[in-house]
């Protein structure tokens, strides 16, 4: 045995788990603690500043005690809306409280708008809102394909927030007055395969009504936007779902993609089709085996000028 | 904290410049060349080099957070002046530009509003932001003038800003200087905002006018827009052009301000008839007096070239030069030129004048034949509704294109760029090498020093006593 604690081989894992251990620790701590990201947007539609922040994929997770580091940084940033672009619950042990209690803080700063990500579909309608689910109960969807409700499986989430005072946004869009602008606000959560029929006809009619508004589609997953409908008038798309590719290699952006593949091409940032700027956040949580490496959890804020 | 992130490569680099001198010095004091080159031969005997080792892993782990944190604590961020006159050091009104806005106290207090940043004042970022030409020119000679149209802005954190992320403070600086560069050149369009509220106590005649004027206003507008700045530009949001809001203002003054016109002329409308005729009649005897003048200067203006016409010279030619240098002889304006020139006026503005008069006249005769005494005309005042709607959705339409121009050229007036800290991973890998590879290499000198030492204590033995040896070959034996 002593032999054994004198040995190279001994050593060298002592000096190896040393390294690990911090490095692990690191990862812990970068992984706790949200970086903020800042972008402008420049359009003749709002006369005065409007100030939205982004969250998504929290996958529960917690920045202080009842995330109250998260909470008070978002309210001193004083946002006009609070855009929430999904996955804020794990599927297989989703915590209703947590984003109950989470939305309703943020509603007393500002109006939280609430785009489902896959996550949360899974607990409301029990699967993600792909083409095979959707084709399966076609027929409790009746005449209205993009209208979910008949598939809710589980209310208690969708209620929650409503009595949170969050308005959810699946398939549909509110109007919000933020000083002297005029904001529309939509929200869909279906993905490539699922788009048309199950989406494209709300997203036609959103980009084509009022054109004099200022529009912000929340759809949880970029993919479908970029594929169909890049370009079409809509103002900003907010997005998430890839978790900024996981891991992040420097100069190369995110590794793993939610689809399986690697090397995702919307894995955060801001990209311009046409008219269209679509923002996509690497989101504040995670899910999984895989820590997020190199990859802090982000808070995005968007100026509307 | 802030001076051991700051200064830790230099502190780094100190103890490794120290740890090869004292090495140095330690294995060159009292042993010969041979012998360190004996002894560099044995140094994978030595016993420590797990030591070694553990210290270069714990450095590289060091470096690995310690660079990257300095390098968070400095940054630059691009912006570029786009538009024709900055290369004149001009804003694009005309006036002087002046790099140090970009800082300014306004702009930072919007940084400090905008990221919310805690315990941080405008004075603390005036400390650790800077900002200079990126190519500077010099004033020593012509040829090294230069005016510069891009700018980088620094940034060089301190122990009060250390908290601050500095691709962030940097990104809402840039955004922060571009949206005031933006608000403060766009196009000013409240002369656009249509307001009729003052025409209400007018004669309907004057509302016509009014009317006409507002029309004028936005025709103008667009026209100037359309030939000095873009006559292509379409309206994303309305697909109006400067000149197809013109010419749709053109048809209100010409079409729908006229057709008011000669229904209130022809039904013999005015809210007060009486009034209003001895206005025009009070007008006319002006009118009059102005046309028998403008007649007698014409007259006049006449006479004199009649009586000077034979004496003058027809053409004066001056010699001169033109902007080649090239001589040549140029034609002048002469006197009996200026003559003519006065004469034609006064004969325009006579007739001018005459019919305005005569536009009063018809007016008068239409009005005396007004029964209605006073008050408003249904009709006349639906015309009126109509051609403010239609003026209010042009105006509209106007402010909008003009908006949608000046932000996608203002866009274009002022760009910027943030460089990422992402960005700066090649950098940073590489410090973190050289810093590794510089302590390894003094750790490795010092650790054969004591080797070296070591060794030498160890050859020259202790009396008789029993002492581990490392013999030439490496094996440990018992010596006495």
């Amino acid at each position: 045995m002593k032999r054994l604690f004198q040995s190279k081989f001994f050593s060298f894992l002592l000096v190896f788990g040393l390294c690990l251990s911090v490095f692990f620790g690191w990862v812990s701590w970068s992984n706790r603690n949200f970086v903020e990201t800042f972008y402008s947007l420049y359009s003749s539609k709002v006369d005065t500043r409007v100030r939205a922040i982004l969250l998504s994929d929290l996958h529960q997770a917690s920045f202080g005690e009842n995330n109250d580091r998260l909470i008070s940084r978002v309210g001193e940033l004083e946002p006009d809306v609070i855009l929430i672009a999904g996955d804020v619950v794990t599927k297989g042990k989703a915590d209703i409280d947590y984003a109950v209690s989470l939305c309703g803080q943020l509603a007393r700063i500002a109006p939280v708008y609430f785009g489902l990500g896959n996550h949360e579909n899974s607990v409301i309608y029990g699967g993600d809102l792909n083409k095979d689910f959707l084709e399966e109960n076609r027929q409790a969807l009746g005449d209205d394909p993009e209208c979910f409700d008949p598939l809710i499986q589980d209310s208690l989430l969708l209620d929650g927030l409503k009595s949170a005072g969050v308005t959810v946004l699946q398939n549909g869009s509110a109007a919000v007055e933020v000083g002297e602008n005029r904001l529309e606000i939509g929200g869909i959560s279906t993905n490539i395969s699922s788009f048309w029929p199950y989406s494209g006809q709300f997203v036609s009619g959103f980009a084509g009504d009022e054109p004099g508004d200022f529009k912000i589609l929340i759809s949880h997953r970029p993919d479908p936007i970029m594929r169909y409908i890049a370009g079409y008038p809509i103002d900003l798309v907010v997005s998430g779902h890839g978790h900024g590719g996981v891991i992040r290699i420097p100069g190369k952006g995110g590794l793993l993609d939610s689809e399986g593949g690697f090397f995702p091409e919307y894995d955060g940032g801001r990209f311009e089709r046409g008219d269209m700027t679509l923002i996509v956040s690497r989101g504040l949580g995670g899910h999984g085996w895989i820590p997020r490496i190199f990859n802090p959890p982000e808070l995005v804020v968007i100026d509307i000028l | 904290m802030f001076f051991f992130i700051d200064q830790y490569a230099y502190i780094l680099m100190g103890i490794s410049l120290l740890l090869t001198l004292c090495g140095a010095v330690l294995i060159f004091r009292k042993n010969s060349l041979l012998k360190v080159k004996n002894s560099l031969m044995k140094f994978s005997l030595f016993k420590g080099k797990f030591l070694v080792i553990l210290s270069i892993l714990l450095v590289l782990v060091l470096s690995c957070f310690m660079v990257p944190m300095k390098a968070g604590l400095r940054g630059k961020a691009d912006i570029s002046l786009n538009y024709a006159k900055a290369s004149q050091g001009l804003n694009p009104n005309g006036t002087r530009y002046n790099p140090s806005g970009i800082l300014s106290p306004e702009i930072l207090e919007n940084v400090l509003r905008k990221g919310a940043f805690p315990d941080v004042t405008i004075q603390d970022l005036q400390r650790v932001l800077s900002v200079s030409p990126k190519v500077q020119g010099s004033s020593r000679s012509e040829d090294r003038y230069f005016i510069s149209t891009q700018f980088v802005v620094r940034y060089n954190g301190n122990k009060d800003t250390m908290h601050l992320n500095g691709e962030t403070l940097l990104n809402l600086t840039v955004e922060s200087y571009k949206e005031w560069f933006m608000n403060t050149y766009s196009d000013n369009t409240s002369v656009l905002d249509l307001s009729f509220e003052e025409m209400d106590q007018e004669d309907y005649l004057d509302i016509c006018e009014y009317l006409t004027q507002k029309a004028k206003l936005i025709t103008n507008y667009m026209n100037r827009m359309a030939s000095y700045e873009s006559s292509s530009f379409r309206s994303p949001s309305n697909g109006e052009t400067f000149q197809s809001i013109a010419s749709q203002s053109t048809r209100v003054s010409d079409v729908m301000v006229q057709k008011l016109r000669a229904y209130l002329l022809e039904n013999s409308v005015s809210k007060s008839s009486n009034l209003y005729m001895s206005r025009l009649s009070f007008q006319n005897v002006f009118y009059y007096f102005d046309y028998l003048k403008e007649g007698h200067s014409n007259q006049n203006y006449l006479n004199a070239i009649s009586m000077y016409e034979e004496d003058m010279a027809r053409i004066v030619l001056v010699p001169t030069f033109d902007k080649d240098y090239q001589f040549y002889m140029s034609q002048t304006r002469i006197g009996i030129d200026d003559f003519a020139q006065e004469a034609e006026a006064h004969a325009n503005d006579k007739t001018s004048i005459s019919s305005s008069i005569a536009r009063n006249d018809h007016i008068l005769r239409q009005l005396s034949m007004s029964r209605q005494i006073g008050g408003t005309d249904e009709k006349a005042e639906q015309l009126i509704v109509q051609i403010e709607d239609a003026l209010i959705d042009l105006a509209g339409k106007a402010q909008t294109i003009v908006e949608e121009y000046g932000e996608d050229r203002a866009n274009q007036y002022i760009s910027v760029h943030v460089s990422s800290q992402e960005g700066q991973f090649k950098s940073n890998a590489l410090k973190v090498c050289f810093l590794t590879g510089c302590f390894a290499a003094s750790v490795y000198c010092m650790a054969f020093a004591v080797f070296v030492n070591r060794q030498k204590q160890e050859a020259g033995g202790t009396g008789g006593k029993k002492q581990k040896w490392i013999s030439p070959e490496g094996k440990r034996v018992n010596a006495t």
